[in-house]
């Protein structure tokens, strides 16, 4: 009876042995670190602590995904597939029937069952976020084994997938207004309109009456009420006649910033209907107090402690971490790049906030490894990636927007970041024991930004795509004017193509076979020939047909073609969208200067490991297959990866 | 009332005393009990003992006739009625021994609302400091700029912010270390200070300093009131809240002060002999 109940216990559950498994994985994930300046800073003796791991373990370049991008290249990661067998080929999709763009990694619905009272809106059905994400994700597979796994801020799992393991989703998580992010800033400042909408912002000009202002925090649309009129809840600021100070008012809480401060979080709420409250967090930032008022909201992130979507698996896990650590940014980017490409922060306010965000995730992490006894832990950090996307340009003398007497003071702004990782890898390897195995990887490296090119242009200029008013010059984002009855192929996203395809687009005209194959031959003949005017290279190293380079069940949603960039060259904010603007490259005078849209063999990341590297040239997919490896389990049905041990 | 205030001020002390580095919950348990048992020999001897009596077991009566009569409309609607006025009867004994229950109540929740409705700082720890001016029209320029000085373990991080015509100013301290430490609001003619708290254990602390009377004594008792012939009206601290956790869950300390004592109450009355 009892070797029966053995028999079963062993046959049916299959983990007697890894559940009980002291093994330990511990995976940092540095977005963007690059191998390049990782070497370089640990051959000057700046990182310590990376060489030590390297000297004990190994370091390699790690083959990033193409297109280089974040949630393609954590999707990798965390399925062992390449972008065919996940389907998140780019940050942006598209609708092939309506050409509108989406963000590629989630998708919200509507609640579709409402009853109207007046004003009121009732819904008797929630409105619901998808994953688009396929593919099974490695604390999954570990999961069924029985191996425990808490998995932090990971990219490319909003909403988080259903798991009994920890997860706490990153990257794609949006703010409470539904955004990647949405800033407010309020001025008293003279300008045209009262409210400005900006790039991924609200400004504000606010009125000043005996030194207090009285406005309003703006939250999302009321989905109770049918006008959808946005709610809000009251702001008030009142600074000092001559010192360089505020005091803010949100509800009942008080804060007093100097001139140049970040306050702590803030929780405000928003009534949305009788018993129904909507809470969030926020920060503020004191950019002027005289002679006019200047003062950033960052976006109003979820509320950890009470999330109005699903941000955690379990459900009570963001709240458990906010009661171990206090608020943290829920957002999936938290660092505002946007206001500092704008000029709504400064520099130092901006690195601050990264530090505070380092700061975050490493008392998650500190947390998690007082709790880590078996099983596999993963903290994302993010701060690497968008601090070299912001600061490159004070870096690179060859940069456009190279400023010499600026980058005396900021040239070793991303150098500071490698070592503030190096301190924390420091305290990691303290306190791991020799069950432990510890990866650190990046999804790929860094370089210049210096020359945009109009990708859209350049299809419209060689007759591939074409306007419905040729008078117009340009056509706005969401191919505002252009005629896709005409119209061959078009770019969006940061790295595709796609053939006006017959049958497959909304108004396809390329027919499958013999056109098609002749059309791809030219747009890839001319594109890899394809020189910048301004100084003879090469704007594109190498463009890729989907098929070449990925292999699944979902090739078919892919980009007909992968453009892989050349050395310092990325397509436009606008091609991105579906804009067509005049010209065809120019310089990148923005300060998101730094890039890793290129080709993906010219910007791999990192990965360093306390272990011996077997394979000659690991690469994102073969991370969990590799996990699962030193966990005794074989890899699953449509993993590409292989364990690299 | 400043006398009263000393002498309630080292009881509850004494009595706080062993709970300060312990969970909040022991502590409100403890007060709970000694609430429950001053309670309820207040309430056995200033109530009808026999009125209470006679009128639950007419209530009983009738909750039995409820369930007894159950089809009988009438039956059900007259008893209905009566266990309503007999409530109301019950509830008029009640009011005279909660009148008496109050005072020593009142001055039970205000001392322990003094240790548990917030926590003292901890090192690193910022808080807004509130001057309000009593009449700053009536003042000299020279008077109503108030300068903040802090002892050793406190720094100021923010210039003064004064609103509403000087009526109000703003300054933002830091504990560096824990301590008990002092704030001095020094203008021309005045210097009057207020105590800091840095501390991670709980403790007795004065959010808030008031001008001196009989009402504001009684209901501020954690530091004594600001002098006579100040021109300040009030100092504030803003400590953050006490955050008290009860399988799980943050609950104000009030309920469960008053869930605890109820439930103290009902243990003893048997003990006490007392008829709730």
């Amino acid at each position: 009876m009892i070797l029966c109940f053995f028999i079963i216990n062993v046959f049916c559950t299959g983990n007697t042995s890894s559940a009980q498994s002291t093994k330990k994985i511990l995976l940092l994930g540095f977005d963007g670190m690059d191998p390049v300046l990782l070497d370089r800073y640990m051959k000057e003796d700046m990182l310590p602590n990376f060489k030590l791991l390297q000297e004990k373990g190994d370091f390699k370049p790690l083959v990033t995904s193409m297109p280089p991008q974040s949630p393609v290249a954590w999707s990798n990661f965390i399925t062992g597939m390449n972008p065919g067998g996940h389907g998140i080929f780019d940050f942006i999709a598209r609708d092939p029937q309506t050409y509108i763009p989406y963000l590629s990694t989630s998708k919200t619905t509507e609640a579709k069952k409402n009853m109207k009272i007046g004003d009121w809106l009732i819904p008797f059905s929630n409105a619901e976020t998808l994953l688009l994400r396929k593919g099974k994700a490695f604390w999954e597979i570990l999961e069924d084994n029985g191996i425990p796994s808490t998995v932090l801020k990971i990219p490319a799992n909003f909403p988080p997938v259903s798991t009994e393991a920890n997860t706490l989703s990153g990257m794609g998580t949006p703010d409470i207004l539904g955004t990647y992010g949405t800033f407010s800033f309020y001025t008293t400042k003279d300008l045209e309109d009262e409210e400005q909408e900006i790039e991924s912002g609200r400004l504000l000009n606010v009125k000043m009456l005996n030194n207090s202002i009285k406005t309003e925090l703006s939250g999302p649309p009321n989905p109770f009420k049918v006008s959808g009129k946005r709610v809000s809840t009251e702001l008030v600021i009142k600074v000092d006649d001559n010192n360089p100070v505020a005091l803010i008012r949100v509800e009942d809480e008080e804060i007093l910033l100097n001139e140049g401060e970040w306050s702590k979080w803030i929780k405000v709420s928003f009534k949305l209907a009788p018993f129904q409250k909507l809470t969030g967090i926020c920060r503020f930032y004191l950019m002027q107090v005289h002679p006019y008022l200047e003062l950033y909201v960052s976006p109003i992130n979820i509320d950890p402690i009470n999330p109005n979507v699903p941000i955690s698996t379990p459900g009570s896990y963001s709240a458990d971490i906010a009661d171990e650590i206090g608020y943290y940014y829920t957002q999936g980017m938290p660092e505002d790049t946007k206001a500092l490409d704008q000029d709504f922060i400064n520099n130092e306010a901006y690195i601050e906030q990264s530090d505070f965000i380092i700061n975050e995730r490493q008392k998650m992490l500190n947390l998690e490894m007082e709790r880590f006894s078996s099983g596999l832990l993963f903290v994302y950090f993010s701060t690497t990636d968008l601090i070299s996307h912001m600061f490159w340009r004070y870096m690179d003398k060859e940069h456009p927007g190279y400023k010499s007497e600026e980058a005396e003071k900021y040239s070793d702004v991303i150098k500071n970041t490698y070592k503030k990782m190096d301190t924390l890898l420091g305290n990691v390897m303290k306190r791991i024991d020799n069950d432990t195995t510890l990866i650190i990887l990046s999804d790929h490296g860094f370089g210049p930004f210096r020359r945009y090119f109009h990708i859209n242009r350049w299809l419209k200029d060689n007759g591939y795509l074409n306007f419905m008013d040729d008078s117009l010059g340009e056509s706005n984002e969401f191919f505002e004017n252009v005629d896709f009855g005409i119209t061959k192929a078009y770019s969006l996203g940061f790295n595709g193509i796609y053939l006006n395809l017959f049958g497959r687009e909304g108004m396809g005209i390329v027919y499958d076979g013999a056109e098609k194959e002749k059309l791809i031959k030219d747009l890839i003949s001319k594109l890899e020939n394809l020189k910048d005017p301004e100084n003879g290279k090469r704007v594109i190293k190498k463009v890729y047909r989907r098929e070449e380079i990925y292999s699944g069940k979902y090739v078919q949603d892919a980009p007909d073609l992968l453009i892989g960039y050349n050395r310092g060259y990325r397509t436009s904010w606008e091609s991105a969208l579906g804009k067509v603007p005049e010209g065809l490259l120019g310089d990148n005078m923005k300060k998101w200067s730094g890039t890793h849209l290129w080709d993906y063999e010219l910007i791999p990341g990192i990965i360093l490991s306390n272990k011996k590297i077997k394979t000659l040239s690991p690469a994102l997919y073969d991370i969990a297959p590799t996990i699962l490896a030193e966990f005794g389990i074989k890899k699953s049905t449509g993993m590409v990866g292989k364990p690299i041990f | 009332m400043n006398s009263i205030n000393i002498i309630f001020n080292s009881f509850f002390d004494i009595f706080f005393y062993p709970f300060r580095s312990v969970d909040s919950i022991y502590g409100l348990c403890a007060i709970s009990l000694l609430t429950a048992i001053i309670a309820l020999p207040i309430f056995k001897y200033t109530s009808n003992q026999e009125g209470i009596k006679r009128v639950k077991a007419r209530i009983m009566g009738h909750i039995l006739e409820l369930r007894l009569f159950k089809d009988d409309i009438r039956i059900i609607l007259s008893a209905q009625k009566n266990i309503l006025k007999f409530n109301m009867i019950y509830l008029r004994y009640t009011l005279k021994p909660l009148m008496f229950m109050m005072v020593p109540m009142v001055v039970i929740v205000i001392h322990t609302a003094l240790r548990y409705e917030y926590r003292p700082l901890h090192p690193g720890e910022s808080a807004i400091v509130k001057v309000k001016l009593h009449n700053p029209n009536e003042l000299s320029t020279q008077d109503r700029e108030m300068v903040l000085t802090v002892s050793e373990g406190l720094s100021i991080e923010t210039p003064p912010l004064q609103i509403d015509g000087g009526k109000e100013t703003y300054w933002r301290v830091r504990a560096e270390r824990e301590g008990i430490f002092k704030l001095g609001f020094q203008s021309h003619d005045m210097d009057v200070g207020k105590r800091v708290l840095v501390s991670g254990k709980v403790t007795r602390l004065s959010s808030e300093t008031l001008k001196s009377g009989i009402i504001n004594s009684f209901l501020n008792p954690g530091e004594p009131s600001l002098p006579e012939g100040t021109a300040l009206k009030s100092v504030l601290i803003t400590y953050p809240h006490a955050k008290i956790n009860f399988f799980g869950w943050d609950i104000h300390w009030l309920i469960l002060f008053f869930i605890f004592t109820l439930g103290f109450g009902f243990i003893l009355m048997r003990p006490f002999n007392v008829r709730l």
